[in-house]
């Protein structure tokens, strides 16, 4: 009867072994690092979210911080100003894929439009915040535009308004991230193999035609990219701008989720509330991602 | 030869030692945090500081001025990580009591004359007794005031008005004059005005015994007189006594000073030297006329305070600065500048000296600051929905409703206050 000869398994040898130790040596610091700064901090945010945490002492609450959260019409009126501006992202990004698309066909001047295009994604969400502040305001430029050009009626004070603040803040984070997305969508289309593109207009395919069944799906993983770094810093990110433009008002118009955080738990001391809204907002996040990518794979898929 | 040699160069370095290390105890840094800009040239706390420096060399103090609208936020997330400073100013009521477990007692360092003898004491004591734990000590007292150019109301005849009526017949006379009557909007670089100053004086309309009904819940804010009193509020800018957009007009106190508008009452006395430089003589005070009556009522607190935070490792230098404040020698500074909270010390501001002769009349009646009671979440639903009241862009039932509403969304413990407030 024949043996098998036994089969050694590659990791089990003296110099894998060896390796596994030494990569996981030089990657301690890095894990530490992680660790401390973000998995043990998550950890103390849950924590502390199911606890009446006043920065002094904790006392366990339960769900009362979540169940607040859904009675409270101020952080109801957030968690609705978070997802209009989640709605308005794909309405802001069409701008940008348009420019993008015109600028990849026009060879000249291209260079200097992409640096205008670009050069306000140096500025800070702070000096922005300013600058649409003073572009808003009763006497500002925008008002003035307006009734130069004899649409009087439509001038006012768009800030102090409930009902135009967050539609100027929508327009404000929108126009602000418009030249980082023109040039990550010139990067996508930049990526387009240009012989299919030619193959299709000898083939008589209209422009729009190649725009549709070409292009956007050769870029669609772009697409998928600019809306998510979009939507996390629409989430995360304009903390600056929202406080500098509009403080979160008038009243509650212009609140999101991560300006309830700042409210809560710094401006009013109530941290375990404030830890609550946040782990919310981390988890709506992440729901958004989830289905974002499960909807771009059933695409690919199809 | 070489235990000599080695003795000697141990002496050294030990007299080396001893003389830094004494040369570092007199060497003391003090970092105070300040709310808001201290200018070198109009800023107590920094007049007091150069008192107290000159008075102990050895000991310098590094204010810090910070953001006035994050100044509370900023410390707070200090003092969690027991990174503050040594000192900060601070305001009394409820704006100390998340503080509280980050102070140091102060009755080991002020002498416990100084401490009964300032009327500002109470305000920073524990439960208003000024034998119990003190948090702060008070730097001046401080009024909610309005001011009106003087020129531009003699020029068309008028005086002061004290009531709603009158109030009224100015801005008719003063809109015909082409003069904006009231100016409102921020005073800084702030997102909207702030409400409470004007709010407090609209809530004067209760007696003082029923504001403690509002702070305990005894007494719901959605009350016919105060919704009275929003009501006729907004009717002044429905009328155009106040600038159409009063909700954010920036540089507000600026273009009074500029002789912009004939009154301003989005205001306090800590902006009496500011005015003063701009306007002269032709600053004049008054207090906001929001009343039937002629008003009679005025708002003052010991404004500001300063603590020492119980983390600071120099707790004796900063008791000693403290200990200045309230001392003769401070209160005697302080009374070339503003209104000191020891009696005795009369200012020399003929500004500051009226507000103090309406605050001692008998026939008038003292009010506190009504943030400075009210719990944080209520406060915050005043400043959010009161601007939102004049502007008429949120009905004055709505905005008394979120107050209620915010007041109700506390836990008990932040419900049950008593601060005790009775008439003179």
């Amino acid at each position: 009867m024949a043996t098998h000869p036994q089969i050694r398994r590659p990791g089990r040898s003296d110099l894998a072994r060896a390796r596994r130790r030494a990569g996981l040596l030089f990657a301690l610091p890095a894990i530490a690092l992680v660790l401390a700064i973000t998995v043990i901090p998550l950890a103390q945010a849950i924590y502390y979210s199911f606890t009446d945490w006043n920065g002094a002492t904790a006392r366990w609450v339960g769900l009362r911080n979540y169940v607040n959260m859904l009675r409270d019409p101020e952080l109801k009126q957030a968690m609705i100003n978070s997802c209009l501006i989640l709605l308005s992202i794909p309405l802001g990004m069409i701008p940008a894929f348009v420019t993008a698309y015109l600028l990849s066909r026009g060879p000249l001047l291209s260079g200097l439009m992409r640096t205008l295009i670009f050069a306000p994604t140096a500025l800070s969400w702070i000096v922005i915040g300013i600058v649409a502040r003073q572009t808003f305001a009763n006497e500002g430029p925008l008002n003035g535009l307006l009734s130069a050009i004899g649409l009087d009626v439509l001038a006012m004070n768009w800030l102090a308004r409930p009902s135009t603040a967050l539609i100027a803040l929508l327009f404000t984070f929108n126009a602000a991230v418009f030249g980082v997305n023109t040039v990550i969508f010139l990067t996508a289309l930049s990526t387009v193999d240009r012989s299919t593109i030619e193959a299709a207009r000898i083939d008589g395919a209209s422009e729009t035609r190649i725009l549709v069944s070409i292009i956007l799906p050769a870029v669609r993983r772009f697409v998928e990219f600019v809306f998510i770094i979009t939507m996390v810093a629409s989430a995360t990110g304009i903390f600056g701008l929202i406080y500098v433009m509009t403080a979160g008002g008038p009243g509650s118009a212009t609140m999101t989720l991560e300006f309830a955080v700042w409210r809560r738990a710094l401006s009013t001391g109530a941290f375990g509330p404030g830890a609550a809204i946040g782990i919310s907002l981390m988890l709506l996040v992440l729901l958004v991602i989830a289905i974002v990518r499960r909807l771009a794979r059933v695409e690919a898929d199809a | 030869m070489e235990r000599k040699i080695v003795s000697i160069a141990a002496t050294s370095v030990l007299a080396l030692i001893c003389g830094s290390g004494s040369a570092m105890a007199q060497d003391t840094v003090l970092t105070l945090w300040h709310n808001g800009s201290c200018p070198t040239e109009n800023c107590l706390v920094r007049s007091l500081a150069e008192g107290f420096v000159a008075a102990n060399p050895g000991i310098t103090i590094d204010i810090v001025e910070q953001p006035n609208d994050a100044y509370f936020t900023a410390l707070l997330a200090a003092s969690v990580t027991g990174s503050g400073p040594d000192l900060a100013t601070m305001w009394a009521g409820g704006y100390i009591t998340p503080y509280k477990p980050y102070l140091e007692d102060l009755r080991t360092y002020v002498a416990a004359g100084d401490i009964a003898s300032s009327i500002g004491t109470s305000y920073y004591a524990e439960g208003g007794d000024k034998t119990d734990i003190l948090y702060a000590v008070p730097t001046e007292n401080q009024w909610y005031n309005g001011y009106y150019n003087k020129a531009i109301l003699a020029a068309n005849g008028i005086t002061p008005p004290r009531t709603w009526d009158e109030l009224t017949a100015a801005c008719a006379t003063l809109k015909t004059a082409g003069i904006l009557p009231i100016i409102n909007g921020p005073s800084t670089s702030e997102a909207q005005f702030q409400p409470l100053f004007e709010f407090a004086y609209l809530a004067t309309a209760l007696p003082i015994d029923q504001w403690n009904g509002l702070y305990d819940g005894t007494l719901a804010y959605s009350n016919p007189a105060l919704l009275s009193q929003l009501e006729r509020w907004n009717a002044l800018y429905a009328a155009g006594c106040i600038n159409e957009d009063a909700f954010n007009h920036p540089d507000t106190q600026a273009e009074f000073a500029a002789g912009g508008a004939a009154m301003y009452f989005s205001s306090g006395s800590w902006t009496i030297p500011d005015l003063t430089a701009a306007m002269g003589d032709d600053l004049g005070i008054m207090i906001p006329p929001f009343s039937d009556t002629p008003m009679q009522n005025i708002i003052s607190l010991a404004g500001g305070g300063l603590v020492m935070m119980n983390y600071s490792d120099q707790k004796d230098a900063a008791g000693a600065f403290l200990a200045y404040v309230l001392s003769d020698a401070g209160q005697s500074l302080m009374a070339g500048i503003t209104a000191p909270t020891r009696a005795g010390f009369p200012t020399t501001n003929p500004l500051i000296n009226e507000l103090v002769a309406m605050s001692t009349a008998p026939d008038w009646q003292g009010y506190p600051m009504f943030d400075n009671f009210s719990q944080p979440p209520v406060t915050d639903a005043i400043v959010r929905n009161m601007a939102l009241v004049l502007v008429g862009e949120v009905s004055p039932a709505d905005a008394l409703a979120a107050a209620d509403a915010a007041f109700a969304s506390m836990p008990d413990d932040q419900k049950n206050v008593n601060y005790g407030l009775n008439a003179n």
